[in-house]
């Protein structure tokens, strides 16, 4: 580790292709992950080209067809307006999708940054952020969105903010421990000794280093960000009615419950696929990183 | 022991005042006047005025947070502007259910999630390891409120084996029982869930130690070795968790509250939040964060039980 320069100038790259290598042997070794990864896939499809799947609009009421169960003109049967419900699932899904990918993708910017910057700086920047970070980290991610949201008012940004909000401590945990553990190795030392600004060494050298971890956090917290959309819109602080959210679904439905189970089954379902999806590609990521950080510690 | 309570709960003092003012600020910052929201629109301006100065909101905003702080300190959380009682009365009455039903929980949790997670780590790779932790993945991915309806239309609606809604006033301690089944299963699952894939990861990570060997060594039965040696290890980290997840549960009480129609904290909130009932959520808020505070302090306490190195520290 004494020849700095020449390692400077491979390691980034090396750790990225270690880091994939690891990752495409996990994926093609772990069936779970795969699995994982094809539904997730899915649901971004369906997602996308939700006006292609469901020829009908989601917001179409046919008070002739109240409540039908599943049938060839309804796949998943129709709610309490007669809407049809493969349809609300299907836009439904962008309301969930766009909500967690852009919270947890704000929360991941934020935080790593404060995360390395703590970690690396320490001292009172150190003191101030970890303070931050614990006071945030006592609140369950659902009670800290209903806060936000209660207040705030339920819209897309708002819940958006709520449910960063709430996410940002978790990557600052993340990204601060590996970040000061990185701090004292040479090559770190060895980009200082040459120079380098503090922001050049965090964004270059140490940000590359600690990015898988990240990316696991992430997989596993869009997990959690989605459930949160899906409870505060249950509880009645998701997006407005009658923009189709799983969450408003499975409430709407839970009303219905002794007419039709169908209308709470459904979203319900949807829910599960998704989270579960996520969770098993984050548990994957996971496996895929354990053996890159014992080889790293040795 | 008691210094390091004392030193614990010194610690949450910061983390208390910070809550309070993300919670002031929270509150002053929707749209609209608080009087005006509280009147309606039919109020005429002197009312508005005399409302204004009655809450305190013609001060200013250093002086508000000023009062609110003393407010809290002396135990006073306001009141709800919809039926006047006062916010500490409304949560002590329904503080018992909600806490019955996260103990209940929480029991639920470990009886189910630490054996499972030992048993699945002693069969590694097995068929009861591959079960229980596709059982703990769907568990800890499955909303409160969904795996909370799925039970009502089964057990409840279907079967009817237990009450549709609790029931209230004076019951005998077998119904209310009864009541709390349902509920607690709903919660508990969620916490057998992390228990069990935090048990599972401790237990593989005690099994492969030398001194689980050696005692297997020197003839120990197989049990014992795993109670009194594996087990007894292991436990340390799950303590950790269920003290992270406590909050979790905290949380996921209000979809189980809504679900089963309990009372509760939970129910509490909604109701205001129909109600735009702005002191109420407020004041609840403040008494979440002191719930929460309290179960971190429980934790680390706990946590000194269970590792007495840690009471050293």
């Amino acid at each position: 580790m004494s020849a700095a320069p020449e390692t400077l100038a491979i390691r980034p790259p090396a750790v990225w292709l270690r880091f994939a290598r690891a990752l495409w042997r996990t994926a093609t070794a772990n069936a779970a992950m795969m699995t994982g990864i094809a539904l997730f896939l899915a649901v971004v499809i369906v997602a996308i080209g939700a006006p292609v799947f469901a020829e009908v609009d989601p917001l179409d009421q046919d008070l002739l067809a109240r409540l039908v169960p599943p049938s060839p003109g309804h796949w998943l049967g129709t709610d309490a307006f007669g809407r049809d419900i493969w349809a609300r699932i299907a836009y439904g899904a962008r309301i969930s999708l766009v909500i967690g990918l852009v919270a947890v993708g704000i929360a991941m910017v934020i935080g790593s940054a404060l995360g390395i910057l703590s970690g690396y700086m320490g001292g009172w920047v150190d003191q101030a952020i970890s303070q931050a970070t614990n006071i945030l980290l006592a609140f369950p991610s659902l009670i800290l969105g209903l806060m936000v949201v209660a207040f705030l008012g339920p819209s897309v940004p708002n819940l958006i903010a709520a449910i960063s909000l709430a996410t940002i401590p978790q990557f600052i945990r993340v990204s601060r421990a590996p970040t000061i553990a990185l701090r004292e190795r040479d090559f770190i030392q060895a980009c200082r000794a040459l120079g380098f600004s503090p922001l050049r060494i965090m964004v270059r050298h140490i940000l590359p280093n600690i990015w898988p971890e990240i990316l696991v956090m992430g997989s596993l917290w869009l997990a959690t960000a989605i459930r949160v959309e899906a409870s505060l819109a249950f509880i009645g602080l998701g997006v407005k009615p009658p923009t189709p959210t799983w969450g408003g679904m499975i409430r709407e439905g839970f009303e219905q419950i002794l007419n039709s189970v169908y209308l709470a089954l459904f979203p319900s379902l949807a829910i599960l696929v998704v989270v579960l999806a996520l969770n098993m590609i984050g548990d994957g990521l996971r496996d895929a990183l354990d053996p890159r950080l014992k080889e790293s510690k040795r | 022991m008691a210094r390091y309570a004392l030193l614990k709960l010194l610690y949450a003092v910061p983390t208390l005042f910070a809550v309070l003012l993300l919670v002031f600020v929270l509150t002053r910052v929707i749209p609209g006047d608080p009087a005006q929201l509280i009147l309606g629109d039919q109020a005429t301006p002197e009312a508005i005025a005399a409302l204004r100065t009655q809450l305190g909101l013609d001060k200013s905003i250093p002086l508000q947070f000023l009062d609110f702080l003393v407010g809290v300190l002396h135990g006073d959380f306001g009141s709800s502007i919809v039926t006047g009682q006062s916010v500490v009365s409304l949560a002590a009455a329904v503080l018992p259910s909600t806490l019955e039903l996260t103990v209940a929980s929480l029991v639920v949790g470990v009886v189910f999630g630490v054996p499972l997670g030992a048993w699945s780590a002693m069969r590694r790779n097995r068929l009861p390891d591959i079960a229980v932790r596709i059982g703990s993945l769907i568990g800890l991915s499955l909303p409160a409120f969904v795996f909370g309806i799925l039970l009502l239309v089964v057990f409840a609606v279907q079967l009817g084996w237990f009450p549709v809604i609790a029931p209230s006033g004076d019951v005998s301690v077998f119904e209310d029982l009864r009541a709390l089944v349902l509920p607690a299963v709903t919660l508990g699952i969620l916490m057998a869930a992390y228990i069990t894939r935090v048990t599972r990861s401790s237990m593989l990570q005690v099994l492969g130690e030398d001194f689980i060997r050696t005692a297997r060594a020197k003839g120990v039965p197989w049990w014992r070795v795993v109670r009194r040696h594996a087990l007894r290890n292991a436990i340390i980290p799950v303590v950790t968790v269920v003290g992270l997840y406590l909050g979790v549960l905290i949380g996921n009480s209000v979809l189980t509250e809504m679900v089963f129609n309990r009372p509760g904290l939970g129910k509490l909130i909604v109701g205001a939040l129909a109600q735009r009932d702005y002191p109420v959520l407020q004041g609840l808020m403040v008494l979440y964060t002191l719930l929460i505070i309290l179960a971190n302090l429980i934790t680390d306490l706990a946590y000194g039980v269970f590792n007495p190195r840690v009471r050293f520290a």
